[in-house]
């Protein structure tokens, strides 16, 4: 993550930071508002549930009271509506009781009757008729007939009741005497009744003079009756007998249970012991008096009856939940109880609590549904927001990243090396105080750069000075080889490896007079430009001195005191001078503080001279040096070299040393210089290794071949080479070189120009692509032979560089116009065309071209 | 190489002396590079020139494209006969308007 944001540009750094700001507020705020209204939708809602509850609650107890008041009113209504018809019946009975003691009150104001009284039998007819019975034994006396005569006045009441009112189902009477009196339509005859032993008689006697009623019964054809009873009295007060009507009760059930109360509305009628006069027994059903059989948990029922507080309560009846109240009917203490079903109370609170609660619900919703409104509109806001704050975030990065931007441009500017172009600050920001600090900074580096450009010419101006020394210093030294080819007694070889700094080695050979050669090897104190210099001036004075004779102890001397002479460097040169007598091999030589030569005889085997050093030139003056003399064997030698040699140096800072080049040397028997020079320079390099090249390397090596020369009869062969740098301003050297051959060998001078284009044109590509990095040599051997009688020229040239073959190179189109002329390959085919052959081979890492001329 | 600069009514000669070699031709290429105005013939003249390499036969084409580009003329007088071969070896004859030197240069018959 950190990495991430380190990598980020300043702007969309920026333009995240103030984006999460945003977005987290944003967030923030979106969840406290969703918080709120969330908070707020549940309270409404938990607030319309209380109010639907209330709601339902008071609109509950509101129809509970309103359906108790109606159930009490209706039950009190019946409950009076029934005590005053059965009061009607009891009135009716007292009148018939009341009548009956007038009658025996007054038993002679009365005839007789104008009712008729038959005697009860089996076959008594079915229709509205007065009857009697004697019961049991009691004769029928005239005082029987006297009072049944007195009886029968009673059914003027009788009838006009049994007329009025279709619930009486009979009248009857029974007399203490024992006669059985009865007004009705229904004539069940039993012999063996008796009057007195009836219930309703003994009732009526349990309370004499006062109305009374029977519990009902159920005859035995499912009719329901009731029987309501008076005794009556003779005018002394004893009871007489016992007046009764037969109630039939259907009917008055149906008239005190056909006013329900709504549409489950119900009543039904409990006897002194609850047990059930009249309910409405379902179709089917059969009639149930016990209480218990009727009602769940009955205990309660009773007790709720039994209290009756004036209130309604709730009972299980045959199933159905029902809201009872209940009214005793005072004529009789039965209980009337009006029902309804408790579902039918109910249901409009329940519809009334469902439809609060639905209200509820949709309030809910509308505010849920709002909520959600508002919450996508805050998310669109959200979004708007968004938007408006990454565009602003946008600009306002861009306000701080485009000045740095410009910034970056300019710099960019600088860098690329225009430093007079200032940067113009955009802003008055850190970013403007960053551009004028620029500004100051170009400025420095302004200067720097021109200083720097000052310093680097001087400097470039030095490299070339060093440069055109070192040039000085290799043009100085004569290397063509053999040096002297019509000299057959020797054979010469001389090198110098230059380090990368130019250095003060030198070595220097030439003939004093025809059978004299001197040699001189060198090394000047020091490096660069001083010591390059003072390596002229020495060869010159010694060579010059030379010329003039005198032995090498001689010459050192003069040279000395010449180069002591304003030496203000103090510089010093070590030299090593022999002059070699060629017709004897006869060596004389003088040490000014130089490396001990090294000689070897007839059988190449090399080893130290150790002579007797002088001290170096050009330090003291008036230094005294001594010859000494040696001979040299037939195909015997000496090698001399500088300390560059032994002093070669690998990575582990060992030194060559004395002894490995004396090893070097003696290898092989090598009696070719060239090859002994090349071993030597082979093995320190190989010693060195990876190490750079300290100091220059120069040797020489000489063979004595004897006055005669090697072979004795001389070769036609005129061999000469030279080492060029890959360099094209070498291409002069190579002229002169190939003139002097030529020249030996009278070759034409049309011929020679053949031949120095066809050398030039390969020395060119040397020089230009052997090499790419423009350090490297060029070796180029010139030999004559004679071909049938015919000199023959044969240049070879060879290099270490990039294998290359130029005559595999198409040769270029001569025949087209100037303007699709190429010159490329050019050169090349000028050789082929001018040489007499022309060959190229690759050869131990070295690239090979030979080319050769007859010189005609 | 000495190189002799002449301008005259539209003739610009140019007289080459000594050897054209790889050394020398970028002197010429220099020379060559920046033409006088209301130049119409170029003329070098190689009366004193004993030497030509590939280098040098590059300029003289390079001089050559240039002037026919330019719709000018270019003439080269005075090739001595070593010069002429290799002009005719390399083709050159074809594409220059060559007039040979009638008198060899004295250096020439030293050598012969």
């Amino acid at each position: 993550m950190k990495y991430l944001l380190k990598n980020l540009k300043i702007r969309t750094k920026l333009i995240v930071i103030i984006m999460l700001v945003a977005v987290g507020t944003l967030i923030l705020s979106y969840l406290g508002v969703y918080g709120m209204m969330e908070s707020l939708s549940g309270q409404v809602e938990t607030m319309y549930n209380d109010v639907a509850l209330t709601v339902s609650n008071s609109t509950s107890d509101a129809m509970l009271n309103q359906a108790e008041d109606a159930l009490k009113t209706l039950v009190s209504v019946q409950s009076e509506s029934t005590d005053r018809s059965l009061r009607e019946i009891a009135s009716a009975i007292g009148a018939a009781a009341d009548y009956l003691e007038e009658l025996y009150a007054h038993p002679d104001s009365y005839g007789p009757s104008p009712y008729e009284v038959r005697p009860k039998s089996y076959n008594n007819p079915k229709e509205l008729c007065a009857l009697y019975m004697m019961c049991g034994d009691v004769p029928f006396t005239d005082e029987a007939a006297k009072e049944l005569n007195l009886l029968s006045y009673v059914q003027t009441i009788f009838s006009a009741e049994m007329e009025d009112n279709s619930i009486y189902d009979g009248f009857y009477i029974g007399t203490e005497s024992g006669i059985a009196y009865v007004f009705s339509a229904e004539q069940n005859y039993s012999p063996d009744y008796v009057a007195k032993e009836r219930n309703w008689y003994k009732l009526a006697m349990s309370d004499p003079g006062k109305v009374l009623w029977t519990e009902t019964y159920v005859d035995p054809f499912g009719d329901t009756y009731v029987t309501a009873v008076r005794t009556f009295a003779g005018p002394d007060g004893s009871v007489k007998g016992v007046v009764a009507v037969d109630i039939f009760f259907n009917i008055m059930a149906e008239e005190i249970l056909a006013d329900g109360l709504g549409d489950t509305g119900t009543s039904f009628l409990l006897g002194d012991n609850y047990d059930f006069i009249a309910y409405e027994v379902p179709e089917g059903g059969s009639f149930e008096p016990s209480f218990n059989a009727h009602f769940e948990n009955p205990g309660r029922v009773r007790q709720a009856l039994m209290s009756n507080e004036g209130g309604a309560f709730f009972a299980v009846l045959d199933g159905r939940e029902l809201y009872i109240a209940s009214s005793t009917v005072g004529e009789t203490g039965w209980t009337l109880c009006t029902a309804m079903d408790k579902q039918e109370i109910v249901q409009p609170i329940e519809n009334v609590s469902r439809q609060t609660e639905n209200l509820a619900e949709q309030h809910s919703d509308r505010l849920r549904s709002m909520t959600g409104g508002i919450i996508v509109n805050i998310i669109m806001a959200f979004v708007l927001i968004g938007l408006i704050v990454s565009v602003i975030a946008y600009f306002l990065a861009r306000t701080i990243t485009d000045p740095l931007r410009d910034l970056s441009e300019q710099v960019g500017n600088i860098s690329a090396g225009d430093f007079d172009t200032k940067i113009v600050p955009s802003s008055n920001d850190e970013t403007g105080e960053l551009a004028s600090k620029f500004n100051e900074m170009q400025d420095s580096l302004k200067s720097y750069v021109e200083n720097l450009r000052d310093v680097t010419s001087e400097k470039e101006k030095i490299s070339a000075e060093l440069n055109v020394a070192q040039k000085i210093q290799a043009d100085m030294l004569p290397r063509i080889f053999p040096p002297f080819p019509d000299k057959r007694s020797l054979k010469l070889y001389a090198s110098m490896n230059p380090a990368k700094e130019v250095g003060g080695d030198f070595y220097d050979f030439f003939l004093v007079d025809d059978d004299h050669l001197a040699f001189v090897i060198a090394d000047v104190s020091g490096k660069g430009v001083p010591a390059a210099l003072f390596m002229v001036i020495s060869k010159t004075l010694i060579k010059n001195r030379t010329m003039m004779g005198g032995t090498p102890a001689q010459i050192l001397q003069d040279v000395n005191e010449q180069l002591t002479e304003g030496n203000e460097a103090e510089m010093f040169v070590t030299c090593w001078l022999g002059i070699c007598e060629l017709s004897t091999g006869h060596v004389i030589a003088a040490n000014a503080g130089h490396e001990y030569p090294a000689i070897c005889g007839a059988d190449r085997q090399f080893s130290f001279l150790k002579d007797k050093h002088g001290f170096v030139l050009a330090a003291l003056p008036g230094i005294r040096y001594t010859d000494y003399e040696f001979d040299i064997e037939e195909g015997g030698g000496f090698f001399v070299y500088t300390d560059g040699v032994t002093e070669a140096t690998n990575t582990e800072d060992q030194l060559f040393g004395a002894d490995r080049m004396l090893s070097a040397l003696n290898e092989k028997a090598m009696d070719d210089p060239k090859e002994l020079l090349a071993n030597v320079s082979m093995r320190a390099m190989e010693f060195a290794g990876e190490a750079p090249q300290f100091d220059d390397m120069t040797m020489i090596g000489f063979t004595w071949l004897g006055r005669e020369g090697g072979g004795g009869a001389a070769d036609a062969v005129i061999r000469q080479e030279i080492i060029l740098s890959a360099d094209i301003r070498e291409l002069d050297k190579l002229n002169e070189f190939l003139e002097v051959q030529a020249e030996h060998a009278g070759c034409p001078m049309r011929t020679l120009m053949k031949i120095q284009v066809s050398a030039e044109e390969i020395f060119t590509n040397i020089a230009s692509y052997a090499y790419p990095d423009g350090q490297g040599s060029a070796e180029i051997v010139s030999e004559i032979t004679e071909e049938d009688g015919v000199p023959v020229m044969t240049v070879r040239f060879s290099d270490s560089g990039e294998p290359f073959d130029p005559l595999a190179m198409p040769d270029p189109d001569i025949t087209a116009p100037a303007e699709d002329r190429d010159i490329g390959g050019l050169g090349i085919f000028m050789v082929k065309e001018t040489m007499d052959n022309v060959e190229y081979r690759y050869e131990n890492g070295r690239n090979i071209l030979t080319i050769s001329k007859k010189l005609v | 190489m000495t190189i002799t600069q002449n301008y005259n009514e539209g003739q610009w000669t140019i007289a080459l002396e000594g050897r054209l070699d790889a050394n020398t031709s970028p002197e010429l290429e220099e020379t060559v590079k920046c033409g006088p105005e209301n130049m119409e013939i170029l003329i070098l003249d190689l009366e004193g020139m004993n030497y030509v390499s590939s280098a040098g036969l590059r300029v003289i084409l390079q001089a050559l494209k240039k002037m026919k580009k330019a719709g000018k003329a270019m003439k080269v007088v005075n090739v001595s006969d070593q010069v002429f071969e290799v002009f005719e070896l390399t083709g050159f004859v074809d594409i220059l308007d060559i007039e040979r030197a009638q008198i060899r240069p004295g250096s020439e018959g030293d050598l012969e």
